[in-house]
């Protein structure tokens, strides 16, 4: 019996057909067995032959069964492994129950690993800020003009230098303020990079921390985001929040 | 084939078995007298449930050892 089959295959037919055809020939049989004491009419005549044939069909209808569903359970298994049935998509409500389980198995990342991924993530807007030296007019400078819109929402091509308070400007060329040039303020200035443009807002947009305190809050609010980014992050409930 | 079917199938035939020696066990077909009409029914529908039921566990079984053979490293099927 299948001797013809590839080994690679499992779920050939030849190896599933013979156990699924007796079942179903038996499932027939145990209904043939139920029926007949009513159809022929020898349950009053022959009790024993009567009980006999409702207690064996019975029993070979729920053995028959199970070996059906067993038999078919193995063949699409078989059929799922050679790829010939799509794998169906995982139920919601089992993805939910699995959730508080999951999350539960999951180890909590160490606090360090997550500072040291914070401080990669935010090394490109907080290096040129924690390299700026400090300039007197600092505090006036985190909190932009209430006229002007939130340079955060600006593109860099629209932020014209002409738009830009002439601090920003000297922060956004680089750390001058200790050459002689610095203390020149006429000729046409240097258009900056949009690079150099988008620290400088960025800089201005978030303040850097004065003490350790104010430090230690700033990262945990940014925890606190990405815990709540990370709850719902794509493949807990099969939808993208991202 | 799991091990549930296998066993579905060999408690088929021994379920056909039974059905084939019901009438003598349970004496509602008396030795040496006509075959009643239940007796009759029940030793053919007996018959065939057991060799149903012993045919699919043996092609069930040979596919099960095919297979074994198959996956085993270094080993040809027709071997």
């Amino acid at each position: 019996m299948g001797g013809a089959e590839s080994p690679g295959r499992r779920g050939s037919p030849g190896r599933y057909l013979p156990g699924l055809t007796a079942a179903a020939l038996g499932l027939c049989a145990a209904g043939w067995l139920v029926l007949t004491p009513f159809a022929f009419g020898y349950r009053g005549r022959a009790q024993d032959a009567a009980v006999t044939n409702l207690a064996t069909g019975g029993g070979l209808a729920l053995v028959c069964l199970a070996t059906l569903v067993a038999a078919t359970v193995a063949w699409r298994r078989a059929l799922r492994a050679d790829g010939v049935l799509a794998t169906a998509p995982p139920d919601r409500a089992r993805v939910r129950r699995r959730m508080p389980r999951a999350a539960a198995a999951r180890p909590a990342p160490a606090p360090d690993q997550l500072l040291t991924a914070l401080r990669e993530l935010l090394a490109p807007v907080l290096v040129p800020a924690a390299e700026r030296p400090p300039a007197p007019a600092e505090p006036a400078l985190a909190e932009p003009a209430p006229a002007e819109p939130a340079p955060a929402e600006l593109a860099p091509a629209e932020l014209a230098p002409a738009e830009l308070a002439p601090a920003e400007l000297a922060e956004a060329a680089g750390p001058t303020g200790d050459g002689p040039a610095a203390a020149a303020p006429a000729g046409p200035a240097r258009r900056p990079a949009p690079a150099e443009l988008v620290l400088a807002t960025a800089g201005a947009v978030i303040p850097e921390p004065r003490n350790a305190a104010e430090r230690r809050g700033g990262i945990a609010a940014i925890e606190s985001m990405l815990a709540r980014a990370e709850l719902r992050m794509p493949g807990y409930e099969d939808e993208e929040t991202w | 084939v799991t091990r549930i079917a296998l066993g579905g199938l060999l408690a088929m035939a021994a379920a056909g078995a039974w059905l084939v020696a019901a009438p003598f066990v349970l004496r509602y077909q008396p030795a040496g007298a006509p075959w009643t009409g239940p007796a009759r029914m029940d030793v053919a529908v007996g018959a065939a449930l057991t060799v149903a039921g012993l045919a699919g566990f043996g092609a069930a079984l040979a596919g099960r050892v095919h297979e074994l053979y198959a996956v085993r490293p270094g080993a040809q099927p027709g071997q």
